[in-house]
């Protein structure tokens, strides 16, 4: 008997082994492709600079969908550097949904907001609108006042109401640089495929603002945003870049993303019962142009920039994890039927197994790697070395990755300036294998057990 | 050292009850551990080399700019400007010249293009370089300093869009006829580019091109791509000579994108003589061209019917509602209609809120 589970135990570890390396050669092969990628980007961008005459006289006009709960403190700040930002035809749309706090107040008298007609011009099912309101100060501005229905009924309140045929996701507190809109925008005009096109997001903490921009970069002294830095790093360069390359990106971020209005309209808008809303949508788009047979693409810009200050303590962090981790669950359960097939390309047969595998299911596999190890370890069955070997591997390989990306990143924008950046952020990279990344694996397998416990009649 | 070093190894190797795992997860440990490094000296060989660079450049443009200015101003020569530059045939120093003239306008953009004209030899050598990055820096300043230079000297391909996208953009301004229409043919074959892009470029070419862009909206009759840029490129140039091309293609014509561009040039270049033209589109089965029709003919016709109201409002689209009705809100006057009628329309709200 004890055989018999020892012996399953012992081909469950070559699973967890071939995982582990299969895992690692994918990370190690997407950070190639991204260098590959981001080499032709930056010559590209060399020869067609974002403010070049040509590309801004044939920029379609774009709304800013900026929803807002209870953002009081920083909304006017937030506005005041949406409105800065430098593009032929922008308008924002402030959508306050349903806060409880003075934003509506603040948000009428500093912009002198009075109320005014907008047509509706589509037709997504949302909560109630209160009031429609236009600045007299910046007529581009507009402030949509509804009742409380989340996020994502909030930005479907935006698309209902957004009168351009591009609109640009916003969060209230992420600043956006000048030209962000101007760089973004460039895959719409040079392929009419292009559904929707995302930037960059990069870590405001430790970065010094002043009237809503960014005036000195640098790094946060708070460890947990440190490590976060060399994720976003990690994350937007050798993750979104390469799957931007293979034509098949499933994440834009929800902070700063371009969408076409009538494909997201056509497919119905953002969900509303999702927690990650974002994810959920640009799956959804997938599914419904591979459906439709509609052509499409979905781009990632890796030099249009977000600012977004990251959580600071181990609880609100946690949350955040414990929340993507839901949100992906949900994104890719919802749409499952996508799986490896051939119908939608390079999504279906790449992406998706690929999210489902190993971005899914790879904090499960991991702890269940650690449990079996220590239960090895306790009965005599595996040795230290091994355990120990196994443990180098990890580490070295994930510090690999981290490095890489600060390649990336040195040989493209170099946006950290001071010497003493790139030597933290290379010490954040040996250091964050050792608690932090385990620390996320565990977040993430509460996310998906909070998941699961949640929606278990469901799936 | 080795001894000690392989002895440590054979005995690491031997603790574990999996030998080739162990074999497997020590390559994997050495392996990375060396990529590891070598990524680090990168990293920072790279940021050395970065900022070693902003320095060199910054202190050149400062040099740079000197005599960029007195060339500007006309105080020195182009030639004299150029004998005394330091590194004139560099690609930053070209880049760091196509700023200024970015910048300006009419003599002295012209004196600094002759001081670039200067360093052409220089990029001759750029265009026939196996680096790509090279080449496309060649394509690019040639481009801006002697397009006609340029054409001379390329190889289209046309399965290499950035490249060739490339050259057309900054050949665009070339004063060669043949050379322009070679060009358009070149540019549509790029099938996904946003034809406002490509209108502009058009555009940007000069009035010159009419005659082809007037050949492409007569005889492309199966490529409505290229006949809605083509009608879009004399829109945006504001030429009135093809009115009567427009009312035929209007007549002939059934692809909704080349409908919608041609009545909008009728609504820009056109009169009230027109408005017979259009009224038939009002009820077109396209809502692009139902939109495009019913604002060409209140712009032109500067007169709506109650009937015709009472259609636009009960449209099966809202966006040919809203369109129509910040056209109407521009208009001096309109026929009066009972606030129980207008509350019939299918879209009363926009009616109510925005033309009442």
């Amino acid at each position: 008997m004890l055989n018999g589970i020892l012996n399953v135990i012992k081909i469950f570890n070559y699973v967890i082994f071939i995982y582990f390396i299969t895992l690692n050669l994918w990370y190690f092969t997407l950070n190639i492709i991204a260098y590959f990628g981001l080499k032709k980007y930056m010559l590209r961008l060399q020869i067609t600079q974002p403010n070049d005459k040509l590309l801004l006289v044939s920029a379609p006009p774009v709304t800013l969908l900026t929803p807002a709960y209870n953002e009081s403190e920083n909304c006017i700040s937030s506005v005041k550097s949406q409105l800065k930002i430098q593009y032929p035809d922008m308008r924002v749309l402030f959508i306050n949904d349903g806060s409880t706090d003075d934003t509506l107040q603040k948000m009428i008298i500093a912009f002198k907001m009075e109320p005014k007609f907008l047509p509706q011009i589509s037709f997504l099912k949302t909560e109630k609108i209160i009031e429609i309101y236009q600045s007299r100060l910046y007529p581009s501005l507009w402030l949509i006042d509804k009742e409380n229905g989340k996020k994502a009924d909030a930005l479907n309140v935006g698309i209902n109401y957004c009168q351009t045929p591009l609109f640009c996701a916003v969060d209230n507190d992420s600043m956006l640089e000048q030209d962000s809109i101007s760089r973004v925008v460039v895959p719409f005009i040079e392929d009419t495929r292009t559904i929707v096109s995302g930037g960059i997001i990069r870590m405001a903490n430790g970065c010094t603002f002043e009237d809503g921009h960014i005036t000195e970069v640098g790094l946060p002294k708070n460890i947990l945003a440190r490590f976060q830095v060399m994720e976003y790093l990690r994350a937007f360069y050798g993750g979104r870049l390469a799957w931007d390359i293979l034509d098949a990106s499933l994440i834009v971020s929800g902070a700063f993303g371009v969408f076409r209005h009538s494909i997201v309209v056509a497919a119905g808008g953002y969900r509303h019962n999702t927690i990650g809303e974002d994810m959920e949508l640009i799956v959804r788009l997938h599914k419904y142009c591979g459906d439709n047979k509609i052509p499409y693409k979905i781009r990632y810009i890796p030099d249009p920039v977000a600012w977004t200050e990251g959580p600071t303590t181990l609880r609100t962090l946690g949350k955040q994890r414990d929340r993507w981790q839901r949100g992906l669950l949900d994104s890719i359960l919802s749409n499952i039927t996508m799986l490896f097939r051939p119908k939608y390309k390079r999504v279906g047969m790449l992406a998706m197994p690929f999210y489902f595998i190993y971005e899914m299911l790879g904090p499960l596999i991991e702890m269940l790697g650690y449990l079996i190890f220590f239960f090895l370890i306790i009965i005599g069955y595996a040795s230290w070395t091994y355990v120990i070997a196994f443990l180098l591997v990890a580490i070295i390989l994930g510090m690999t990755l981290s490095i890489f990306s600060l390649v990336l990143e040195e040989m493209s924008f170099h946006r950290y300036p001071k010497f003493s950046h790139l030597l933290k952020l290379i010490i954040v990279a040996i250091v964050e294998n050792l608690g932090y990344r385990q620390l996320n694996s565990w977040w993430r397998i509460k996310g998906t057990w909070s998941f699961m416990r949640k929606n278990q009649n469901w799936y | 050292m080795l001894e000690t070093l392989s002895t440590y190894i054979a005995d690491f190797l031997r603790g574990g009850r999996d030998q080739v795992v162990l074999v497997i997860l020590s390559i994997l440990i050495g392996g990375f551990l060396l990529i590891s490094l070598v990524l680090f000296l990168v990293t920072v060989y790279l940021r050395i080399s970065n900022s070693y660079k902003e320095i060199i450049i910054r202190r050149r443009c400062e040099q740079w700019d000197t005599i960029i200015l007195d060339v500007m101003d006309s105080s020195i020569s182009a030639t004299e400007g150029y004998r005394r530059l330091k590194w004139p045939n560099s690609i930053a120093y070209l880049l760091h010249l196509e700023l200024y003239i970015d910048m300006l306008k009419g003599k002295e953009k012209e004196r600094l293009l002759s001081l670039g004209r200067l360093s052409l030899n220089k990029l001759r050598k750029l265009l026939k370089s196996n680096s790509r990055k090279k080449q496309i820096y060649g394509v690019h300043l040639l481009g801006l300093f002697h397009p006609e230079d340029q054409y001379k000297h390329l190889k289209f391909n046309p399965k290499d869009l950035e490249y060739t996208l490339t050259m057309i953009r900054e050949m665009r301004t070339i004063d060669n006829f043949k050379v322009k229409e070679k060009l358009i043919g070149m540019l549509f074959l790029f099938k996904h580019i946003s034809p406002i892009y490509i209108s502009n470029i058009l555009v940007d070419m000069g009035e010159d091109i009419i005659p082809i862009l007037k050949k492409l909206i007569l005889e492309s009759k199966d490529n409505p791509y290229e006949q809605t840029i083509a009608i879009e490129t004399i829109r945006r140039m504001h030429y009135s000579g093809c009115l009567d091309l427009s009312h035929e293609v209007l007549q002939s014509n059934d692809n909704s994108f080349v409908l919608t561009s041609c009545l909008r040039y009728l609504e820009e270049m056109g009169d009230e003589n027109l408005t017979s033209v259009i009224k038939p589109f009002l009820t077109h089965p396209h809502m692009q061209v139902r939109m495009a029709a019913i604002e060409a003919y209140i712009t032109l016709s500067r007169y709506i019917s109650i009937d015709e109201i009472r259609q636009i409002f009960n449209d099966s689209s809202v966006k040919v509602a809203v369109n129509a009705a910040k056209k109407l809100e521009l208009m001096d006057s309109i026929p009066y209609l009972d606030i129980n009628e207008i509350d019939k329309f299918k879209w009363a709200s926009i009616y109510k809120r925005m033309v009442y």
